[in-house]
């Protein structure tokens, strides 16, 4: 019962946890955007339903969805290395969220692809329009409409999820505060610190979207 | 261009023995049909009697299971979508429910399909579609956006883009039937006028008064088959066929 919650020990660490926040949002904000974009093209190859390419592209999903993520960087950690990829840490983080989160965002996105009305389809093709033209032209930007709420979800798992490069050594926010805690036991300090950070983060992600869904949705407001 | 006038006699569309099937059920028997270059065809009976089956076979939104289609005298590959994409760079479509895009304005609905498939440059198919609107009384709503439109100018709007294209055809699946009736008549105004200036139209209606007074032929279906066709007064006022009379009966 002696522990003292000290906050002003919080202030003093700002120097390592801003290094570490900054090298948070930064493998964040690149995995998220290269998650979506992937999920974006691995949803039109299974809805267009490419010959070949649809079945690999499904086969990827599934292995993702159901294995851990952690034995997902490890095996691009430890694994890549004995078939000749070298990678950084940093590259190896990356690489892991992104194969993490465009594999969920290829099913969130193919289902807001297959909300794409067929009368739509149709008005499409009467008009003389290819099907990929279709597809990247109407279905892409409606589906993804569709899909906003769900990959939003998917995106703050990926931010949240780069707490898990800590193992391979990647200096971000949990890894700064590990450090910290390992050289100076402010433990409940540090977890509470980095708490506050990541809420702050997804929060400020979750508004960030929901402006953006706000300014998507503008063409279908009534007067 | 040319070869168009040159080949008058020649119908501008011509489909013959057109079979469609779904799973078990037939939806479209054998049938034959012949558009000439002006002609305003108007297709009318009962309920799943194929008309729908009939005009999407035309443009290979359904491709037949058997028959043949001519588009001024060329025949079309109908195995092949690059094949059926040509027949709608030159014969243009209207929904029933008008199917715009509603993530795109009105302009973009309508310079989409122009610009896309090669036709025209962006400002000419600008330029193009503002004129169109125009004619259609909806010249201040281009950048206006689908959702913010009534029935009534959504289907103009739509009848717009099918000619943005500059078909040589369009073919209408009951473009009145989702509209509230006093939406019905500014449609059928703007239909009318594309008729008088001379343009091919395939056209499924329960209209009947407009097909009356628009449409040079008339053709009834009933159970996947064309029962009887002919000048619209005469299919109309005194139809041959008992079940055209028992349709008409009904809907008049
Ligand atoms: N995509 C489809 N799948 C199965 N049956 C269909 C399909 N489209 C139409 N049909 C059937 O084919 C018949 C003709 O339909 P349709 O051409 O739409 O009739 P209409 O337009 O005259 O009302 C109907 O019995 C309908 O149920
Ligand atoms: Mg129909």
């Amino acid at each position: 019962m002696s522990y003292q919650f000290d906050t002003s020990y919080i202030w003093g660490q700002s120097d390592a946890l801003g290094a570490g926040l900054l090298m948070t949002l930064k493998v964040s904000a690149i995995s998220i955007l290269a998650a979506v974009g992937i999920g974006i093209l691995g949803a039109i190859v299974r809805v267009m339903q490419v010959r070949g390419l649809s079945a690999v592209v499904a086969g990827y999903v599934s292995f993702i969805r159901n294995t851990p993520l952690l034995v997902q960087i490890f095996f691009i950690f430890y694994g890549l290395p004995s078939v000749g990829i070298h990678l950084s840490i940093f590259n190896s983080g990356v690489l892991a969220l992104v194969v993490w989160g465009a594999a969920y965002n290829v099913e969130n996105v193919r289902g807001g692809l297959l909300a794409v009305p067929d009368d739509l389809r149709d008005a499409g093709a009467a008009l003389g329009l290819k099907p990929i033209q279709f597809m990247l032209l109407i279905a892409v930007p409606l589906g993804v409409r569709v899909a906003l709420p769900s990959v939003l979800n998917t995106s703050i798992s990926i931010l949240k999820n780069s707490a898990y490069l800590q193992a391979i050594g990647l200096a971000e926010l949990t890894f700064v505060a590990m450090e910290r805690i390992s050289l100076e036991f402010r433990t409940l300090e540090m977890f509470a610190a980095i708490g506050i950070i990541y809420l702050a983060l997804v929060l400020g992600l979750s508004i960030a979207v929901r402006a953006l869904e706000k300014r998507l949705h503008r063409p279908f407001e009534t007067a | 261009m040319t070869a168009c006038a040159s080949n008058r006699a020649v119908p501008l569309i011509a489909a013959e023995g057109l079979t469609k099937c779904f799973a078990k059920h037939t939806a479209l028997r054998a049938v034959s049909l012949s558009v000439a270059r002006g002609e305003v065809v108007a297709v009318i009976g009962p309920s799943g009697s194929g008309k729908s089956t009939l005009i999407r076979c035309l443009n290979g939104l359904l491709v037949p299971d058997a028959g043949t289609i001519r588009i001024d005298g060329a025949p079309v590959d109908m195995r092949q979508q690059r094949a059926w994409r040509a027949v709608r760079l030159r014969v243009g479509m209207v929904f029933q429910d008008c199917s715009l895009f509603p993530h795109l304005s009105v302009l973009q609905n309508i310079t989409l399909a122009p610009v896309r498939t090669g036709r025209m440059r962006r400002e000419q198919a600008a330029e193009t579609a503002r004129n169109l609107l125009a004619r259609v009384q909806l010249a201040d709503k281009a950048d206006a956006y689908p959702a913010q439109l009534s029935g009534g100018q959504l289907q103009r709007v739509a009848i717009v883009r099918a000619l943005a294209m500059a078909p040589e055809a369009l073919l209408l699946d009951e473009p009145t039937s989702a509209l509230d009736p006093e939406m019905i008549a500014e449609v059928l105004d703007v239909l009318r006028t594309l008729s008088r200036e001379g343009m091919t139209m395939v056209i499924v209606t329960h209209e009947i008064g407009f097909a009356r007074e628009a449409a040079s032929r008339v053709i009834f279906m009933d159970q996947a088959e064309i029962v009887e066709q002919g000048a619209a007064d005469a299919v109309l006022t005194a139809p041959r066929e008992a079940r055209t009379r028992t349709f008409l009966d009904k809907i008049l």
